[in-house]
């Protein structure tokens, strides 16, 4: 049977927010500190301590928006340790993550100023486990409000004289969890409490972010949206790809999960590197489970918000295997292969295919820490192939998704399946149309053939291809460009149809422009 | 700035001392004799190590591994820019 895809370009469904490009950082292994930020006194390049070739690197994927500082960092931080001279910030314990000191040199200051030379907006997550209402209140006042208040005055002695634009604000993180053991009710209660104390000072409007469910809690978003949709601007959802999970779920009585930990060394999900084919196939099956958990999410999220006013942000997802042998498994740092790259294509063309609901994902984490766009090693830097994921697909920022049907073969595996072509469709503001694919099977190519109506005679642009010889090559510090995008010569344009001959566990990118 | 004296090893897998000298002598034990420096160049690299403001609880910063590990193979070498062995 044919893979094929079935276009229309007048019918455009919903826009899709360059947010789904987004980023996560939060103060954990080597995201922040011997990631971002090298310290003023460091001889890797930077301004300000930031470092130039990473600002470089994420400022060419265009990167949208940037969360921080955490995370389950993020319920134990109180920001005023972050502000004021570096000298006299308190040093503290980071007991989340690695047992490692926290000098607090990286605070609310430094994170603006990096998203400033990263051209992209902050996203801020709030302290509801263990901060007040009164700290996450007067936190958003020193940022933000503009006349004279004590915060905005600490502020300017801080050495800025103008609040900061800030839109994205999360209500916590993980309060299911980490974030205080909360059930849902209670969450919501509290939600409710510490984001009316989180003012809009002028003309600064908070978008504000409420803390979701983790994965297929279905309970919690039922109750978020039943007691507090009116409130809201959106609600998060933490799903990670991975096969085994170290955290156990227990279901209660009251239809709310509780979570704990297996105990022992870390050795539940798997080699980022060392794997078969067996491995291959579960991560792409997980991967294509976000497109049902973000459907059985929003379908309850309709009934209380027909006009999806609320948006899903997807704000942790991404690939999570045992941390690479010999490292701090604090750190959580892990390579990343052509696995990850095909898994995160086919998850981004989920989000895409939702951008009627799902206004806003961040993948975890953008330096050193789990699915990395960029690892580093001294002053050397490897750009993953996720990264060139996100270089390929930056194409679809702020895009129309266009209407599309698609009919897929399948990739067996051991007695499953899944689809083996995933895709998305959308159209510029110039009127170029971008298809991205994603051939799942690592041993069969694909003949996608794909038909597009209502745009009249069209040429081929531009195409990309990214893929490798092997499921788990990967780039390292020795070898930085065994994967990398190359130009595509696998398509041909016959009358309404592009023929596409993908090889197998490959990503490709076209571009399609209207002859006029 | 960098006030290392209060680290503690990794709280994360809450190892003591006794474990975490477990860890490495198991994962040490684990190389092949082949991919390990000797133990004159071994203790050499931990000395230039155990100097270095990068290190923090017995992890490099620079590179996130445990030193004791990442200094027994013998083509490591030190992350810095200017490197230290």
């Amino acid at each position: 049977m044919a893979n094929q895809i079935v276009v229309n370009a007048n019918q455009t469904v919903s826009k899709i927010n360059r947010n789904i490009y987004g980023h996560f950082a939060e103060h954990l292994g080597r995201c922040i500190y011997n990631g971002f930020y090298v310290g003023e006194n460091s001889d890797i390049p930077n301004v300000d301590g930031l470092r130039l070739d990473i600002i470089e690197a994420l400022r060419e994927i265009r990167i949208p928006v940037l969360r921080w500082p955490g995370g389950c960092f993020a319920d134990e931080y109180h920001w005023m340790d972050g502000i004021g001279p570096k000298e006299l910030r308190p040093s503290m314990i980071n007991t989340h993550w690695g047992g490692v000191v926290e000098n607090n040199a990286f605070g609310t200051h430094e994170f603006m100023e990096l998203c400033g030379k990263l051209g992209c907006e902050p996203y801020i997550c709030g302290n509801v486990g263990s901060g007040t209402v009164r700290e996450m209140s007067e936190w958003i006042e020193y940022m933000t409000f503009d006349g004279k208040s004590p915060m905005a005055d600490l502020r300017r002695k801080n050495g800025k004289e103008e609040p900061w634009k800030l839109k994205y604000f999360g209500i916590g993180n993980e309060n299911w969890n980490c974030g205080g053991r909360m059930r849902a009710e209670f969450y919501a209660d509290n939600l409710n409490r510490y984001n009316l104390y989180a003012r809009d000072y002028g003309e600064n409007k908070l978008f504000r972010i409420a803390v979701g469910p983790r994965g297929e809690n279905y309970h919690w978003t039922e109750v978020l949206m039943r007691e507090a949709a009116l409130y809201i601007d959106g609600l998060s959802l933490h799903h990670y790809t991975r096969v085994g999970d170290k955290v156990i779920i227990h279901k209660c009585a009251d239809d709310n999960e509780k979570y704990t930990s297996k105990q022992g060394e870390d050795h539940f999900r798997g080699s980022a590197t060392d794997f078969d084919e067996k491995d291959w196939f579960g991560i792409m099956k997980a991967a294509l489970m976000m497109d049902e958990i973000i459907t059985k999410h929003a379908a309850i999220m309709d009934k209380y918000d027909p006009e999806k006013k609320v948006a899903l942000i997807v704000d942790e997802w991404g690939t999570w295997f045992d941390c690479e042998p010999g490292t701090n498994p604090g750190f959580l740092y892990q390579q990343n292969t052509l696995r990850d790259a095909v898994s995160a294509a086919a998850t981004l063309n989920i989000f895409n295919n939702h951008s009627d609901r799902v206004q806003m994902t961040n993948i975890a984490q953008t330096i050193n820490v789990l699915q990395a766009m960029i690892l580093t090693e001294g002053d050397r830097m490897v750009l993953t192939p996720t990264y060139h994921v996100y270089n390929m697909y930056k194409v679809h920022q702020d895009s129309e998704l266009l209407n599309c049907g698609i009919v897929s073969d399948e990739y067996k595996y051991n007695g499953e399946k899944i689809q083996k072509i995933n895709s998305t469709v959308s159209l510029d503001c110039k009127g170029i149309i971008h298809i991205t694919l994603v051939n799942m099977d690592p041993n069969e190519p694909a003949t996608v053939v794909c038909y597009i109506s209502e745009y009249g005679s069209f040429t081929l642009k531009h195409g990309e291809i990214l893929t490798s010889e092997n499921m788990n090559d990967m780039n390292t510090f020795d070898v930085p460009d065994r994967i990398k995008p190359k130009k595509f010569m696998g398509a041909v344009i016959k009358g309404d149809k592009v023929i596409i001959e993908m090889p197998p566990k490959a990503i490709v990118m076209l571009e399609l422009e209207q002859v006029k | 700035m960098n006030d290392y004296s209060a680290c503690k090893r990794c709280t994360y897998l809450n190892m003591s001392d006794e474990d975490y000298d477990r860890y490495i002598r198991r994962i040490l034990a684990s190389m092949k004799p082949q991919e390990k420096v000797n133990e004159d160049v071994y203790r050499t690299r931990l000395a230039s190590c155990s100097t270095c403001v990068y290190l923090q609880n017995g992890v490099c910063g620079m590179c996130g591994c445990f030193v004791e590990l990442r200094a027994a193979g013998i083509s490591s070498h030190c992350p810095m820019r200017k490197r230290k062995w």
